[in-house]
């Protein structure tokens, strides 16, 4: 067990000299420190590990960090820098959990000078640091501090080892790499599995069954050379020197072919990806095949339109020929004629049609009256010459009767008003007709612009990059095959070889002594082999149960409402059904973390949206510290970024009951809703603000802290806990606003 | 084919629309133009059809025929006999005939006198409908163009009867 108390800070970077309290209640563990962004968060952070862990505790090339306060100027005097640190710990490990009945408490002071250093350019850093010390202090029963005997180093590495510090001092986005990275950091999935199973193995301890395993296994084959030694036998001693070579081909084998197949668990992961992409691609493709099925039906349909449309034109046109519109037209042409002509009709003028009856008479020989019209007959002679005289008129009066039937007709066309009817009905086909093309042209120019989009060079390029990827592992596969194949005989000469040696060595009562110590370090071998078999399996199936009922406690009751906007096209903590941590097929000793959705269905980490991931990460760190019973502080920054609603209450709740000492920091609209200042009223043994004395309104930067107090940048601490203000942390619109109070 | 077809297509009479408008009159002739050109740029099927038209705008609008005979500036572009002449436009060009040569006029009933009248009219109504058809205006086709003019002539003379 290990519990922070207090931390002070003595000129580092923006605190001249600040005091934490931490909460040491089991009760209220909880310490949270509120500060808005770019108030001290990460710097403190970055004190904290500095005073742990040194100059490797910095990020990046820490001779570039400047550990010194920013006001000051470098000069040859130098300003000193001090981190103390004062935790107690009941000396209970994860591996020996009875903790004694009293506790010890330390204090970790680590120092340093920064003095000014002349630069040869603007780029080169113009201070160094001298002097680092670091000493550790233990309090004794009278409450005096006296150095400790045993090394800083031993006893910081056994309480906070360098491997977990991300499991004591954790940044939010630093903790999502166990789930593939952040939300600006996508992370290699080997790098994700080495993390991961990096953690797993040193907080659940399986790896000091390994080591132990390998060590005894390395004390047998010392005592079977001895053994072989002890007969002094040369063919003997040559055999030895044989199997021992062998073994070291053999393990230089096995490492070689562990490090192909972690590259093929890389370059199957690219594969995958790429195939997805084609697949995404492909879709597309298949409704391209559709887009140009649509297009040619567009142009036939096209094609139909318009030759409808020409006939309809040439039908419309085709109405400037039209009978009843040249009638029309020559209307008072036709009428006048069919004036003119009609009483000449109607007396029988034209055509003259009687003449034809007289003639029949005057075949007949008899008129209607009666009359002789014989020969011989006065009478004949008489109709004679007036059908004579007819006859001459005949001609023009027929013709004139055809003029009459053809004025009638005339007449009837110009009449008529089917014309203009006929004139409406093909205008609107061909109306119709214009329109449907209109639609055609439209729904080509929309295919046309989507075929245009499709990006076909890049399919091209992604089969590509499979086809290379796909020799690739085929090649690493033929690898794997040949050191495979290798393995065996190799083994093999070595058991026999081996046996060769036993049943020599059998033969020597000298060696019986090794021999024994030999077989039973080999027992202890097997044994350690099956206790680590047993404990991994057994040991990673409960921290992934443990794991699950974090992440569903935390995701409990979340809505839409509480998604990030920006990342609503993610995955998001409503479709994850289960989470958990997984061993990997190609090397069940590495572990990654994985997420399935109701149906059971793998959900690669990378498409789950930022908060999710938080959120995930957060479950499994809390799982893996409390299923390895390691009692230790919990400090994050950032870790409820990118959360609202109810999954943040959740995580705020769940980390305050879930972690032995939960250090939170906190933005003030992390503390916004009266849930999570309950949960902090709650949980909370001590609350701190940091102010960044820079925002005050009389800087001039902009910001809007309203008393400056010290006139210098650098960042305050206060006891101010949510809602609450005072002189040194007060900003502009606290001072009246509902639920806010002014401590005194 | 009816009596007034028959009488005017039984002989080639020479067909004429005034030779200064040729270009003009070919461009809104479909049979004079390319295959993509539709009938809204060309509307007139045959020459004869727009020599049937600027007869009866001519009527219509009261335009009486050139006195010259049509020889001295008109250009063939068909005969009766080469060309299908419709029973409707025959009819027409007999009954204008008696009208405008007058019931006593020895010629109402000969063919070339016939055609020849009607090349006159067609000579007098060209120029009237030539306007309409090239106006610049260019939201209308020239098809419609055409129609407008035809329904305006025709309510024109309906309204006059």
């Amino acid at each position: 067990m290990l519990r922070l108390r207090r931390i002070e800070i003595d000129s580092f970077v923006c605190f001249d000299d600040i005091v934490i309290e931490l909460s040491t209640d089991p009760e209220r563990s909880l310490t949270v420190l509120r500060a808005e962004n770019g108030s001290g968060k990460t710097t403190f952070l970055r004190a904290l590990r500095w005073g742990m862990y040194g100059e490797r505790g910095l990020p990046g090339d820490s001779s570039r960090f400047s550990l010194h306060p920013a006001w000051w100027q470098p000069d040859d005097d130098g300003i000193k820098t001090q981190v103390t640190i004062e935790f107690e710990t009941d000396g209970s490990t994860r591996y020996a959990t009875e903790g004694k009945a009293t506790t010890t408490v330390y204090q970790l002071v680590r120092s340093v000078t920064t003095i000014g250093k002349p630069t040869a350019s603007d780029d080169e850093p113009d201070f160094r640091r001298i002097n680092e010390q670091t000493h550790l202090m233990v309090r004794e029963g009278d409450g005096t501090w006296e150095p400790h005997t045993v090394g800083v180093g031993t006893v910081v590495e056994q309480l906070l080892p360098w491997g977990l510090r991300d499991f004591f001092v954790m940044d939010a986005d630093e903790a999502a790499d166990f789930v593939g990275g952040s939300e600006n950091k996508i992370m290699r999935r080997q790098d994700v599995i080495e993390k991961t199973t990096s953690a797993v193995h040193s907080l659940l301890g399986i790896d000091v069954f390994k080591q132990a395993s390998q060590r005894v296994a390395g004390i047998a084959r010392a005592f079977e050379a001895q053994a072989t030694k002890a007969i002094g036998d040369a063919d003997l001693d040559a055999l030895q020197t044989e199997l021992d070579q062998l073994r070291g081909e053999e393990a230089e084998l096995t490492e070689k072919i562990s490090g192909q197949r972690a590259q093929k668990t890389e370059l199957d992961d690219r594969l995958r990806q790429r195939r997805d992409d084609l697949e995404t691609e492909l879709k597309d493709i298949g409704a391209a095949e559709e887009l140009r099925r649509r297009l040619a039906e567009n142009r036939s349909r096209f094609a139909s339109a318009t030759k409808r449309r020409k006939a309809a034109l040439g039908l419309l046109a085709s109405e400037l020929e039209s009978t009843d519109l040249l009638a029309s037209l020559v209307r008072s042409e036709v009428t006048t004629a069919y004036a003119m002509l009609r009483p000449l009709y109607e007396r029988g003028h034209i055509p003259l049609k009687h003449l034809n009856f007289v003639r029949d008479l005057l075949e007949s020989g008899t008129c209607v009256c009666g009359q002789d019209l014989t020969e011989d007959g006065m009478h004949r002679r008489h109709v004679e010459d007036r059908i004579a005289e007819s006859a001459e008129q005949e001609e023009r009066a027929n013709y004139l009767g055809q003029l009459h039937d053809a004025a009638k007709s005339l007449m009837d066309h110009a009449a008529a008003t089917s014309w203009d009817d006929r004139n409406v009905q093909y205008a609107d086909d061909v109306a119709t007709l214009d329109k449907e093309l209109s639609t055609l042209g439209l729904d080509k120019r929309d295919i046309d612009k989507r075929l245009d989009a499709l990006d076909e060079e890049k399919i091209q390029v992604i089969r590509d990059e499979i086809a290379a990827l796909e020799t690739q592992v085929s090649n690493l596969n033929r690898d794997l095959g040949l050191g495979a194949a290798n393995l065996p005989p190799l083994t093999s000469r070595i058991d026999s070889l081996d046996k060769q040696i036993h049943q020599r060595q059998r033969n020597e009562r000298a060696a019986t002594d090794q021999r024994t110590a030999e077989a039973l370090a080999k027992l202890i071998v097997d044994v350690l082999n099956q206790a680590y078999a047993t404990i991994q399996a057994e040991q990673v199936q409960e921290l992934s149960r443990r794991m699950n009922r974090l992440f569903s406690q935390m995701a409990a009751n979340v809505s839409d409402d509480d998604l990030d906007e920006i990342q609503r096209n993610k995955a998001t903590l409503k479709m994850i059904a289960e989470v958990g941590l997984r061993s990997l097929e190609v090397n069940p000793e590495d572990y990654e973390i994985y997420a399935l959705n109701s149906r059971g269905r793998s959900m690669p980490t990378i498409e789950i949206n930022g908060a999710s991931r938080r959120v995930l990460a957060l479950s499994f760190v809390l799982a893996l510290c409390a299923e390895s019973r390691t009692h230790a502080p919990l400090i994050a920054d950032s870790l409820l970024n990118f959360m609202s609603g109810a999954v943040r209450r959740n995580t705020l709740r769940v980390t305050a009951e879930n972690s032995s000492q939960p250090i939170l920091l906190l933005t003030g609209s992390d503390l916004e809703a009266p849930s999570e200042v309950e949960t902090v009223t709650q949980h909370a043994g001590a609350t701190y603000t940091l102010t960044g004395q820079w925002d005050a309104i009389d800087a001039g930067e902009g910001g809007d802290v309203i008393h400056w107090t010290e006139q210098r940048p650098v960042s305050l601490v206060c006891a101010c806990g949510p809602r609450q203000y005072c002189k040194v942390c007060e900003r502009v619109g606290q001072s009246g606003s509902p639920g806010w109070t002014q401590r005194v | 084919m009816n009596y007034f077809t028959t009488l005017l297509s039984s002989q080639a009479h020479t067909l004429r629309l005034p030779d200064k408008s040729k270009d003009d009159i070919e461009r809104y002739v479909l049979q004079h133009q390319k295959g993509s050109v539709t009938p809204e740029r060309a509307p007139f099927r045959r020459q004869l059809d727009f020599w049937a038209f600027a007869i009866a705008t001519a009527i219509a609008n009261g335009t009486p025929p050139i006195d010259n005979a049509s020889s001295s500036w008109g250009r063939k572009f068909a005969d009766t006999r080469s060309v299908q002449m419709p029973d409707g436009l025959c009819e027409m060009l007999a009954v204008v005939a008696l009208t405008i040569l007058g019931p006593e006029h020895e010629g109402i009933d000969d063919p070339s006198q016939i055609i020849e009248l009607g090349n006159r009219l067609a000579g007098a109504g060209c120029p009237e409908l030539l306007k309409h058809l090239s106006d610049p205006d260019l939201r209308i086709t020239t098809l419609d163009k055409a129609l407008e003019f035809a329904r305006a002539m025709r309510s024109e003379a309906r309204t006059a009867i």
